[in-house]
């Protein structure tokens, strides 16, 4: 548990649709690579080297400044056995933890449930995305998911009524036909219930923006538009500890070399922004960063892009990180090789469970449903 | 003009057996008939309202593409433009009995396919469906029966069949599992060209007797060398079997009822409707119309208005057919199909085999919020064609009082019926300008602008949340 | 059968082009497509959802040039993109049956203009689909939900305008496709009227062809039509996914039904690089995949080679037409 005054925060970055592992981390002097990926192969001297043997992406200047920061942990090999090549259902275990059933129960939700187990805070865990996270859902845990925080609320973007007085005369009224005076029966008690909440966290939330200034300029995309939010809940300390976030798509069957370019110069950016937004406001020291993807993708190219592969790799950010690498680089040799896949060496449950009980100060065993080994990034 | 009664009922009906319909449709089918109406969304004219190669004319990427947003947008485009309501209702109940889904099927034109297959046979009969369902490729692949084979069963659909689909927990043994396993083995699906990288191919289904375990098996107390029509065979014959569908289609098109779990220990909320459903199963040999033809025309069933939360599915669809500007290829559907995500309900993408929960639990705080603001924009704006119609429709009533003014947009929007306090407070708001008037265009425009705002509000009451 | 002997003419399957691609090399959903000079491809893909909308510049030999456009209702973006034609200097007009609007970019990709009205009177279009353009630069457009066709100067004056709603000689039922033969003859695929219907240049009906059928020479909903340098005539018959040839008189000449046996070196690539795609090709029958499915639009090179671009396949089928052709012995 980390020795902060202050309650953990943890930000979770999914990548959705598959990041490619070896043109993420390119392990830039193994001959396989170049023999593997004659199309993808990222030429030498535009790669940002940070050991002897491993470069970053090019678009990942940003991202080599936290490395250097001391503010970065790699884990390298993660997955999980019989690894799936469906996102659907890949995407489904990681948020789940169930590799072996269809699980309903999110491991986020679990963790949101152990941290606040009376469900007082419906803010304690909140989404910017539409819908829900499976990883979030938990039947009787209440998280809050916000598409646009600028436009969060009852009765928002409705043309007829608009954003001034007359909304909030609505306001009032829908507050008064949801008043527990109104309506008979445990649906009708619940929904109303359901319905005063909402507003009252919408008042809530809506408050972030308002206090929040800042000299980071965040760039123009959805990830940077995501994580600017994240930065204005946590500063408004609403309480919320779990922040869930997600971009993409790094589905690159085909164009990967300028779609993967943009993503990462897209991700970079908002990451280091964020954290710098943080550090400005003295915020920062209480929150870590989890990034992951469903799978790495095939070692070998298809031509002008790569397919749905196995073995990936995650990152820790923050200041409370134990900077460096972890686990190993699986072999990328051909008989190492799983139908033409890096073969996953480390089980991301125990990724999880590092930052459930080693971080949020939780018992990480019922909340990845077993004991997996941790790691000392924490 | 048939009374007020009639049309609630009536549009009591088509919310339950279809996904609502326009005060006009309402009338036409009261001067029908309630009894006439229920025949014919049993037995449906020849026009589905889809023509299926327009339909792929505008909307080619509905049989080109492999996302799952082209399937759910495909399904949602048929629910909201079909003239055969109920058999897309009754699609989208078989598709949230026989939860199927996409997280580990991995394949939306296979869902699809399931879907029409739901379509095509909901309303025939119960053991043809099941059989159909066994052989449908999706299921085969979600429940692992392509894992089942002689000598080396695995259970995962012959448990589901007993204990989802069919019987319930507690009705038959975990050696009647494993016997009807067995019976099934062989049931398996055909190998096909992989979709990448020249599109999609289709499953089928695929018998393969040298993996089929041909001997004596004892199932529910019958012996025989049973395979899975003769399984299906016994099941259906079950008064159990009976019991557990009707509870299902009570749930689904009457009222709320606890969740599937909670059915060995908490009794129906209504045992009478039950039985009369059991007793329909029972005569017809389980046939799906006799024994929705006894639920539709029952006293339980139509005193049983607004005793159901609307699914997300069923409030985007009623709403975006309502508001009637989808009536035509057109492009944003698939946020209507995303609309239904993010309201909690993903098409051909359920949480597990066990299925969403219903009733209230459809609601949580961000599911409410979206529904509110969904339904209020779209029925606020005055522009759209079904709008308009209930705008013009306040017009024909002519001046009105504020009481009146409330009253007419309730009935013209549903007819919603609300709670008084309800109706005190949405009274309250339109007291403070007084009464409606069309007398110039001013006041015309005025009014326009009013019944925008007041249907708004309906949208947004705890009432429209129910159908 | 990769070649195909009929009242005298032979039709050889060549190869094919493409695959399912989301951006760069392959295609998403092909609508229709043009043939440029220096053998460029210019291919019209609808997508999917909104996204992936685009025309992928390519040559024949396999090479990826450029992707043009995008969805939207700005300037060189398009919602429901249907017809694609180029003029003599390789702009590139693109019809939208959505917003109503006929594009002209550069062949580049380069914006150019934008014109058309939405309505029924003349000179307005509803659902403009398929287009061709003349000798002359001057544009001939599918109106299809006015039912007629209308000729336009390549700035979008209109010159001529003929049929109605119907089923009769001149009359139509939301018609799709179209294009010109060497004399400047006019053929419509009549697409909900089973039939191609001739006219001349000037409009007047000459014949009509194909019956509702998916037996012996009929068509069911064909969607676009191109003519050789013999007069033969070639139907993309989307409804029973095959292509019909017939003669310049209309008599039923012989159908293709896809013949792609052999993978597109795009698609040999994504084989070569996923084992298990390979390994899953091998164990099944894979006729399915050499046959149409949604052939959707048909055109024809100065060889009178045909292309067959087919929608769910996200590819194009070349055909050679065979001159010299010497039958091989019957009783091998």
């Amino acid at each position: 548990m980390a020795s902060t005054k202050k309650d953990p925060v943890l930000v979770v970055l999914q990548l959705s649709g598959a990041n490619d592992y070896l043109n993420t981390v390119v392990p830039f002097t193994n001959p396989l690579y170049r023999e593997n990926r004659p199309n993808l192969g990222l030429p030498e001297d535009q790669l940002i080297k940070f050991t002897d043997d491993l470069a970053f992406h090019p678009s990942m200047g940003p991202v080599k400044d936290l490395w250097d920061q001391g503010q970065m942990a790699i884990i390298h090999g993660i997955g999980y056995e019989n690894s799936s090549r469906s996102h659907f259902r890949s995407m489904d275990i990681w948020h789940t933890c169930e590799p072996d059933k269809v699980g309903t129960e999110g491991w986020l939700g679990r963790v949101i449930r152990d941290l606040d187990p009376a469900g007082e805070n419906v803010l304690k865990g909140v989404n910017f995305g539409q819908g829900l996270p499976r990883a979030m859902a938990l039947r009787g845990v209440p998280v809050t998911s916000v598409s646009d925080l600028a436009s969060y609320g009852v009765l928002t973007d409705i043309p007829a009524i608009g954003a001034g007085e007359e909304r909030e005369q609505m306001l009032e009224l829908f507050s008064r036909v949801y008043s527990p005076a109104i309506g008979t029966g445990m649906t009708m008690d619940y929904l109303g219930q359901t319905g005063r909440d909402a507003l009252k966290g919408a008042d809530i939330i809506k408050t972030a923006p308002e206090q929040y200034s800042s000299t980071i300029e965040y760039a123009d995309n959805p990830i940077a538009k995501s994580l600017k939010s994240v930065a204005q809940v946590h500063l408004a300390n609403l309480g919320t500890q779990i922040f869930y976030t997600q971009y993409g798509s790094f589905d690159t069957h085909f164009n990967q070399l300028p779609t993967h370019a943009k993503l990462w110069t897209d991700v970079s950016g908002a990451v280091s922004d964020f954290f710098a937004d943080l550090r400005e406001h003295d915020a920062a020291d209480n929150v870590v960063m989890l990034v992951f993807t469903e799978f790495g993708r095939r070692v070998q190219d298809n031509g002008t892009g790569c397919d749905h592969g196995r073995g990936g790799v995650a990152f820790a950010l923050g200041d409370a990180v134990n900077p460096g690498m972890y686990g190993e680089y699986p072999s990328m040799k051909a008989e190492d090789l799983f139908e033409g896949d890096l073969v996953p060496s480390y089980d991301f449950r125990g990724f999880y469970s590092t930052f459930a009980e080693r971080w949020l100060g939780l018992d990480a065993k019922p909340i990845v449903g077993g004991e997996f080994e941790q790691m000392d990034f924490l | 003009m048939p009374n007020q009664a009639d049309i609630a009922l009536m549009a009591h009906l088509m919310r339950r057996a279809g996904f609502g319909a326009s005060r006009a449709e309402l009338e036409e089918r009261c001067a029908r008939g309630y009894e006439a109406t229920v025949e014919e969304l049993l037995n449906p004219g020849a026009d589905s309202g889809i023509d299926e190669d327009e339909l792929y004319r505008y909307f080619p990427q509905f049989e080109s593409s492999l996302a799952p947003v082209a399937a759910q947008t495909e399904w949602v485009y048929r629910m909201v433009n079909t003239r055969w309501p109920l058999k897309e209702k009754i699609a989208l109940f078989w598709h949230q009995l026989f939860a199927t889904g996409n997280s580990k099927v991995d394949n939306p034109p296979e869902m699809l396919a399931q879907v029409a297959m739901f379509r095509k046979e909901g309303l025939t009969n119960f053991p043809n469906l099941l059989v159909r369902l066994a052989q449908n490729p999706a299921m085969i692949y979600w429940l692992d029966n392509n894992g089942n084979h002689y000598g080396s069963i695995n259970e995962n659909w012959g448990r589901e069949l007993l204990e989802l689909f069919s019987m319930g927990v507690g009705h038959y043994s975990e050696d009647d599992i494993k016997e009807a396993s067995r019976a099934f083995t062989g049931w398996t699906i055909g190998a096909k060209p992989p979709r990448q990288p020249v599109g999609r191919f289709y499953w089928s289904f695929e018998f393969r007797p040298e993996d089929h375990d041909y001997g004596e098996k004892e199932f529910l107390g019958n012996t025989g060398n049973f395979d899975g029509d003769d399984i299906i065979d016994i099941i259906v014959k079950q008064e159990d079997t009976a019991r557990f569908l009707a509870r299902h289609l009570y749930n689904f098109f009457v009222a709320d009822e606890p969740q599937v779990p909670a059915w060995n220990i908490t009794p129906p909320n209504d045992e009478a409707a039950i039985d009369l459903l059991v007793k329909a199963y029972m005569d017809s040999g389980a046939d799906i119309k006799a024994i929705l033809r006894a639920l539709f025309n029952s006293d339980f069933f139509k005193e049983a208005q607004f005793q159901h939360v609307k699914s997300p599915a069923e409030l985007v669809v009623s709403t975006a057919r309502l508001a009637g500007n989808y009536y035509q290829p057109r492009t944003g559907f698939p946020l209507l199909a995303f609309e239904c995500a993010w309201q909690g309900q993903e098409l051909m993408n359920p949480p597990s085999v066990e299925s969403w929960h219903t009733g209230s639990e459809w609601i949580d705080g961000g599911a409410l919020v979206r529904r509110v603001n969904f339904a209020a924009k779209l029925l606020s704006d005055t522009l759209l064609p079904g709008v308009k119609a209930i705008v013009a429709g306040l017009k024909e009533r002519g001046t009105l009082s504020p009481a009146d003014f409330v009253r007419s947009c309730l009935e013209l929007v549903g007819p919603v019926e609300v709670d008084d306090g309800t109706f005190q407070e949405l009274l309250t708001q339109a007291q403070q300008d007084g009464d409606i008037s069309w007398d110039s265009e001013e006041s015309a425009a005025e009014s326009e602008k009013r019944a925008g705002v007041m249907l708004a509000m309906i949208a947004a009451t705890r009432e429209f949340q129910f159908a | 059968m990769l070649t195909t002997i009929a009242a005298g003419r032979v039709f050889d399957y060549s190869h094919c082009i493409g695959m399912y691609s989301t951006s760069g090399i392959g295609f998403l959903v092909p609508m229709d497509f043009a043939l440029g000079s220096n053998e460029t491809l210019y291919v019209l893909n609808r997508g999917v959802d909104e996204i992936t909308l685009r025309i992928s510049k390519c040559t024949l030999k396999h090479e990826f040039i450029a992707d043009i456009g995008r969805f939207g209702m700005g300037d060189g973006q398009f919602v429901w993109p249907m017809g694609i034609a180029l003029d003599s200097d390789e702009n590139i007009y693109v019809t939208d049956e959505n917003t109503n609007k006929v594009t002209v970019m550069d062949k580049d990709g380069q914006f150019l203009a934008k014109w058309g009205d939405a309505g029924s009177a003349e000179g307005q279009m509803r659902g403009p689909s398929g287009i061709a353009v003349d000798g002359a630069n001057d544009l001939y457009i599918v109106d299809s939900q006015n039912n007629r066709v209308q000729k336009f100067s390549k700035d979008g004056q209109r010159l001529a305008t003929w049929g109605s709603e119907g089923s009769g000689p001149g009359q139509f039922n939301k018609p799709w496709g179209l294009c010109l033969d060497a004399e400047g003859n006019v053929y419509v695929a009549d697409w909900k009227n089973d039939r191609v219907q001739k006219f001349s240049g000037d409009g007047h009906f000459l014949a009509e062809f194909g019956v509702t059928s998916d037996g012996v020479g009929g068509l069911s909903r064909p969607t676009d039509v191109a003519v050789d340098s013999d007069g033969d005539v070639y139907v993309a018959d989307w409804g029973n996914h095959q292509v019909q040839i017939y003669e310049p008189d209309g008599k039923f000449i012989a159908t293709l039904v896809g013949d792609a046996q052999t993978p597109s070196p795009w698609v040999q690539d994504y084989i070569d690089a996923n084992p298990d795609v390979a390994k899953a090709r091998r164990r099944t029958n894979m006729e399915v995949e050499w046959r149409f499915n949604r052939p959707i639009a048909v055109n024809l090179d100065a060889d009178d080679r045909l292309y067959v671009a087919e929608s769910v396949r996200h590819r194009i089928q070349v055909y050679s037409k065979e001159r010299d052709y010497a039958e091989a012995a019957i009783n091998l």
